[in-house]
């Protein structure tokens, strides 16, 4: 498809999905298009280290959950200002991914990813044991939503995925994303290139993890509470699952399979209590006969001419 | 003529071990500019394991590097590849996702004169040219190659490292690399590991043989050529 | 020819597979009903039923919020079948209030805190429901609380017990009609006079999470405040399937009683099992613990007979003529089942709602919450106030005593009633005391 056709296409789409919502009205609509908003950040931020420079981080939710934490606990408990406390995420964000890209300079591989969900585990048995701050399995209630109401969340949440995606599709086109995708393929080949790949794996770390943090400022606003579930290692599963359906290092492949687990748990819980069972079968299938995700079904047919040398 | 060094590389004593195992002993070479130096020795003698020293890519257990008088032994890869060094390794090693001009593009360092130096690959490998833009998977072998020697070129490196060259390529395809390699040295000093006789004798002006971890022969072509029996001693062929 | 071979071959994988999924849909379809999103009543069938009544005003909307799927679903289905029964009872079977018939909005929670916002945005926004209720999961009440306050819609929780709700977390569009876990922890104890409390020795033991610890901390606390020792506290692992070490350590100790607050099928069964094994029941130590839910009761069998504590609700310890209606009711809607643990709560919830309503003469939400503060009113165990200053409903507790129940199972006897005036945890919700 050529270039041009794809961007009316694109613009298209996101006239209709900011305009027809809001025709629609119903505020349930909303909080879904919201929801599938802030996964298809958090997935984009995921897509980054998986899809663009190799990293397999188990830990990745980690940001997304001590966000959401921070916000709820300084504006609720300490009664900070909304901009404090996401000046407080950054510095919070940080921090951790300086710990993650120390941990990728001592670890290769398998043993990097053990790590990173030891490190995940670690913050989520914290949540549930710190309850003094973080208030246990109950989790940290009263977060007030920056937004009047639903519909103009969910514009917000658009138009802050639109530039998140436009942000990652310019960092990874970039000559520095060049070399992200070097070290994917080949980490001390691109050392010997010249790079220090070290201070271009804490850049990505860094920028995937503020970007996760985002999603979760976002997720706390629209739920009001924080809760030890959000930093179990079940939510990097769930964010692995999207990216990789959707298609992982295509950046719109994890918007897909973002979109994809929200509607389909919502249609499928509305048919029966099993849904769970049916959406992994029907994962597992689209697996098997879509290795590259659901984008990899759309190239397909845009690039017939494509070489192929297997 | 002051603080202009002959050498553009000297090893002294250069001893390296991988893992557990003292694979260098004691390694001593001059690589003069404007010339090719070539490693000689059977297999498994410590010659790959010389130039991954030299790179950074194995920290040296003792001894010095000095690269154009600075020495570099203990540096990480990618700050001796900064002053100055490209390195073709033995299996080649392209990023088949990328293309041929990212390829270059990503080789390419700050302060670079790419343009110029495009035009220079371009000349000695006109294949380069022809699939600029193709990604660079769909390369023959001795194309994958001649990308991994353009990808050293890029940069106007003091000294180029390549890890048997001609390893895989058919008898014309390394005649017309020879040519190459002799022009390439001229300006960006060659430091190669050779097993293929015709290569490393059409090309190289000083040899150096390397045996159990140690340099134990030194000489120039003429004096390689005009002798036998080093080849014999040496190379037991 | 073998890749076309190859091919056949996974397309014919690709219909299995999808047949199989709709099979597997279809199966789901007719399990527990109703099904998420429905408004649908149960089938009456009842002669309870009165005439048809009629219509005079528009519908009332309750929403509900259920955990229909999910690792709770069995609390959901309780949760759900207790409730409806209580709007039958309340209504005399009209399913109306004053003339305007009740329209009840289920929705499913899956047990995700997310989910759970977005279907209380339906209900509370979309469906724009008078009255809202329901989940047995406490982060999602905590988190819904705040919105159903933000709509001015009264919101009704049955069974979720966190204290913070009617504490730390309080806004006066909040009720809660079943216990929190303070008075549960007091009525585990309640059933022992201070006299008998002063001067014993206790040990402490729960599973090594949040809940656990906050409820074996509260049990403590509560005994040190009648004048018991608690001697010391411990916490063996959520997956821990062998006592011994701590089975041990508790003879060493050698308390009067050992309390224990219990969640997850090894301390529910292998904890009591292992202690009779190794003989640590045999110095006299009485074992006190939470008497949850049939499943609970199936598990622990022959091995819990003896056992005392706290008992949130089992059919067999009330003898008032709403417990008989419900257990009535509820059998007669779901094909003679018993009504089980969070059905007692919920039915007290649907029946406050009514009454709430009624005496409201409407669904103002002022004017349901100053018909609810201060009701007291006839339910399952007896009389229930619901506290002005924090929305909690006071109530009786049930001490039950874990008993055979003639067939080789085991079934629960009130060993003590702690009638409503034993009930004193204090006021926790700010500005409120």
């Amino acid at each position: 498809m050529k270039t041009k056709n794809k961007l009316v296409l694109a613009l298209a789409l996101l006239a209709a999905v900011l305009v027809v919502p809001a025709l629609i009205g119903s505020s349930y609509i909303h909080s879904i298009i919201i929801t599938i908003c802030i996964y298809s950040i958090f997935a984009i931020s995921y897509d980054l280290l998986l899809g663009y420079t190799g990293i397999v981080s188990f830990g990745h939710t980690v940001y997304f959950g001590v966000a959401a934490y921070v916000v709820a606990f300084t504006t609720v408990k300490l009664h900070w200002p909304f901009l404090a406390a996401v000046g407080m995420v950054i510095v919070v964000c940080v921090a951790i991914s300086f710990i993650f890209s120390l941990v990728t300079l001592r670890t290769k591989n398998v043993y990097f990813s053990m790590v990173t969900m030891a490190i995940g585990q670690l913050f989520y048995v914290m949540s549930t044991k710190l309850y003094a701050i973080t208030g246990g399995d109950d989790g940290l209630p009263g977060v007030k939503s920056i937004f009047p109401n639903k519909t103009v969340f969910y514009i917000a949440a658009v138009l802050i995925l639109v530039c998140v995606y436009l942000f990652s599709k310019r960092l990874v086109n970039s000559p520095a994303g060049r070399v992200l995708q070097g070290v994917k393929e080949n980490d001390a080949r691109i050392g010997m290139l010249g790079y220090n790949t070290f201070k271009f794996k804490s850049i990505v770390i860094q920028i995937s993890g503020l970007l996760a943090g985002l999603a979760g400022i976002l997720y706390v606003n629209l739920n009001g509470i924080a809760t030890p579930s959000i930093l179990n290692s079940s939510m990097t599963l769930q964010i692995l699952f999207m990216v990789i359906l959707g298609g992982v290092g295509t950046l719109h492949g994890p918007v897909i399979g973002a979109a994809i687990m929200q509607i389909a748990s919502i249609v499928l819980s509305g048919f029966t209590t099993r849904w769970m069972l049916i959406f992994g079968i029907g994962f597992v299938v689209v697996m098997l006969f879509f290795p590259k995700g659901v984008a990899g079904v759309f190239d397909r047919f845009s690039q017939p001419n494509q070489l192929r040398k297997e | 003529m002051d603080n202009i060094t002959e050498n553009i590389l000297e090893l002294h004593d250069v001893e390296t071990f991988i893992g557990q195992y003292h694979i260098l002993f004691g390694v001593n070479i001059t690589v003069r500019k404007g010339s090719a130096t070539v490693l000689l020795g059977r297999n498994g003698g410590g010659k790959t394991t010389t130039l991954e020293t030299i790179s950074g890519l194995r920290p040296p257990f003792a001894g010095t590097i000095l690269l154009d008088g600075k020495d570099i032994a203990g540096l990480p890869a990618y700050e001796i590849i900064q002053s100055g060094v490209g390195y073709v390794p033995e299996d080649r090693d392209i990023f088949s996702d990328l293309t041929i001009e990212e390829n270059l593009l990503i080789s390419s360092r700050k302060g670079n004169d790419y343009d110029k130096r495009l035009e220079l690959v371009f000349e000695l490998f006109p294949d380069m040219k022809k699939y600029f833009k193709k990604k660079s998977r769909i390369l023959s072998g001795g194309q994958a190659q001649m990308l991994s020697i353009s990808r050293a070129l890029i940069n106007d490196n003091k000294l180029i490292l390549i890890d048997e060259p001609s390893k895989g390529l058919a008898p014309i395809l390394i005649r017309e690399l020879i040519d190459r390699i002799n022009i390439i040295k001229k300006d960006n000093t060659v430091l190669l590991v050779e097993q293929n006789w015709e290569m490393a004798t059409s090309v190289g002006d000083y040899f150096y043989i390397v045996q159990d971890g140690m340099t134990v022969f030194e000489c120039t072509k003429e004096e390689l050529l005009a002798d036998d029996t080093i080849k014999q001693k040496y190379l037991g062929v | 020819m073998k890749s076309a071979m190859k091919k056949s071959y996974r397309y014919i994988a690709l219909v299995l597979a999808i047949l199989m999924i709709g099979a597997l849909a279809l199966a789901g379809c007719n399990k527990s009903e109703p099904a998420a999103g429905s408004s649908a009543a149960p089938a009456a069938g009842s002669s309870e039923a009165a005439e048809e009544p009629e219509v005079t005003g528009p519908p009332i909307k309750i929403g509900l919020l259920n955990e229909t799927s999910g690792a709770y679903e069995q609390w959901g289905k309780m949760e759900l079948q207790g409730f409806f029964s209580g709007l039958y009872y309340a209504t005399d079977g009209t399913m109306a209030i004053d003339g305007r018939p009740l329209e009840v909005i289920v929705e499913d929670t899956t047990c995700d805190v997310g989910v759970g916002v977005q279907k209380a945005t339906k209900l509370l926004e979309d469906d724009k429901v008078d009255i809202l209720s329901g989940t047995c999961i406490s982060s999602i009440a905590l988190a819904v609380m705040d919105m159903a306050a933000e709509k001015g819609v009264p919101y009704v929780i049955n069974c979720a017990a966190s204290d913070d709700i009617t504490g730390a977390n309080f806004n006066e569009y909040t009720f809660r009609t079943g216990r929190n876990l303070t008075m549960a922890a007091e009525a585990g104890l309640g059933f022992l006079n201070e006299d008998e409390i002063e001067g014993t020795t206790w040990v402490v033991l729960a599973p090594d999470y949040a809940g656990g610890r906050s409820g074996g901390e509260s049990l403590g606390a509560g005994v040190e405040a009648r004048g018991g020792k608690v001697l010391d506290y411990i916490y063996p692992p959520m997956d821990c399937t062998d006592f011994t070490s701590y089975i041990q350590k508790i003879k060493s100790l050698n308390p009067d009683y050992l309390c224990a607050a219990i969640v997850g099928n090894n301390f529910i069964v292998k904890f009591p099992q292992q202690l009779k094994e190794l003989g640590a029941l045999d110095n006299g130590m009485q074992y006190v613990t939470s008497i949850a839910d049939f499943d609970f009761l199936k598990t622990v069998g022959e091995a819990g007979i003896g056992q005392i504590g706290e008992a949130l609700y089992h059919y067999n310890c009330w003898d008032t003529p709403a417990n008989d209606a419900l257990i009535q009711i509820h059998q007669e809607l779901y094909n003679g089942e018993y009504p089980d643990f969070w059905a007692g709560e919920s039915f007290v919830g649907a029946q406050a709602i009514v009454l709430g309503i009624q005496k409201a003469g409407g669904t103002d939400g002022q004017a349901f919450i100053k018909a609810l503060e201060g009701l007291e009113f006839e339910s399952v165990k007896g009389t229930y106030i619901i506290r002005a200053e924090d929305h909690q409903a006071l109530q009786p507790m049930a001490v039950g005593r874990i008993i055979s129940d003639g067939n080789g199972g085991a079934t629960v006897e009130a060993a003590a009633i702690i009638p409503l005036e034993g009930m004193t945890f204090p006021v926790t919700a700010p500005g409120r005391a």
